[in-house]
Order: C-alpha cells, then structure tokens, then sequence
C-alpha cells in the first residue's frame, strides 16, 4: 500500500536533512483532529544551505506552482526558493504548501522552540505543538480556521498525546 | 506558545459557537491512536474520497455519452 502524502514528504524530508515545520491541516490530524485536508504545509527554515535540501529533496517530483497557467516557465532551484517567500505546489505525489512565514507566526526560527517531534511511521518529522497550531489558525482567522480552532480546543481539554 | 499571539486559551466566542457542532466521538477515537495511525487513517479517508470522485466522475461522463 503506498504511504500517505505527509508520509512520503516527511521521508524524503527526513533523507536530505530539510529543515522544516508541519503545520495547517496535517498538524490538526496529528494532533487528533477529524477533519479532512488536501495540500501539506510545511513552515521551511530559510537558510541557503537549507533552500538547497529542499531543492534536491523535491526535485524528483516535478515541482511546480499550483495556479500558475499551464506552461508558464518555473525554475525548481535555490534562487527560485531565495527570490519568493510562499510557494503553493503540485508535485507528482501531490499538493505542498512551503511558507516561509505565516500570518502571526513568523517563519521557522520564531516557530521552532514551539514545536514537537512527531513519529511516523517510517521517518520523523516536526509538528508545532497544539497551543501554537491553535495560535497560528485564530491568527489566520478565516471561517474555517476557527471551526478547526474549535475542535482544536476541546482536544486540548481532553489531551492530545499520541 | 507565540509570546506574540493571545494565548490559546483565551476565551473567544465566535470559536465558541462552533463548539456546538464538532462531533467529538470522532476525534476521541483518534486521541487513542499514535500520530502515526492518526496519519494514515486521515490518508485513507482521503483515499476513499478520492476513489468516490472517481466514480462518480465516470459515472456523470457515461450518461454525458449515452
């Protein structure tokens, strides 16, 4: 059976040493939420030694910019990644959000130390934790940002732990 | 924490009013599987929405043919 989307992410994030922080949607399932989500994002470290891991790490995936017209020309290297911030993917395997910042949240240097380690099944990745994931959607503030607040909220009550 | 952003528990009641309409008994029987099965079961969730979409997809270009 193939492994999940954040799985195979996670894995080859895991085997070029990217530095970089699960967030959105797939942080709220790891953290126990039922809700479903499509695309994964990840709060990616900015350093240009780091830009380069992610670069090698998803080039075999052919990335490229989700709402860009077909055809339009897109260059997957390290000046790409230095000359934007917040890239919308689609990959091969699937959709992948790289933010370099996040409303409210900054980028990965302020989010690091509000972050936990999480086990997958075949590698290991960081995942904010649920009082900064809970900061992070109030923050966003769009309507469905709060309704997974609201969820995340009663987790927090009852205890996450996985 | 964000020293930055309100603290998580602070509360707000426009969250409020969605509390109401969350279905907890499915998020407690995540909160008894590891992160590891709480990904693959979303995963597989997903999957078999994916495979309805499908269906359905073909479903609508058959009778579009017919």
């Amino acid at each position: 059976m193939t492994s999940s989307l954040l799985q195979q992410f996670a894995d080859l994030f895991e085997k070029h040493d990217v530095d970089a922080i699960l967030i959105g949607g797939w942080a709220a399932i790891v953290h126990g939420s039922a809700r479903s989500t499509m695309d994964v994002d990840f709060v990616y470290s900015r350093d240009r030694e780091n830009l380069a891991r992610i670069v090698e790490a998803l080039k075999p995936l052919s990335p490229y910019l989700r709402d860009a017209p077909p055809g339009l020309p897109f260059v997957w290297d390290v000046k790409t990644l230095e000359a934007g911030l917040n890239f919308t993917l689609t990959t091969s395997i699937g959709p992948i959000d790289l933010l370099g910042e996040v409303p409210g949240g900054g980028g990965y240097l302020d989010l690091i130390n509000q972050t936990q380690r999480v086990d997958l099944a075949t590698s290991v990745l960081r995942c904010v934790d649920l009082d900064c994931l809970i900061q992070l959607k109030k923050a966003a503030g769009r309507p469905k940002d709060l309704e997974a607040v609201a969820e995340l909220i009663q987790i927090m009550e009852r205890g996450s732990q996985g | 924490m964000l020293p930055n952003l309100p603290d998580p528990r602070t509360p707000d009641p426009v969250v409020d009013a969605y509390r109401a309409g969350i279905d907890m008994s499915l998020v407690e029987e995540n909160l008894r599987l590891s992160h590891a099965q709480r990904v693959e079961k979303a995963e597989t969730f997903i999957r078999s929405l994916d495979a309805i979409r499908g269906i359905a997809m073909k479903r609508i270009n058959e009778i579009d043919q017919a």
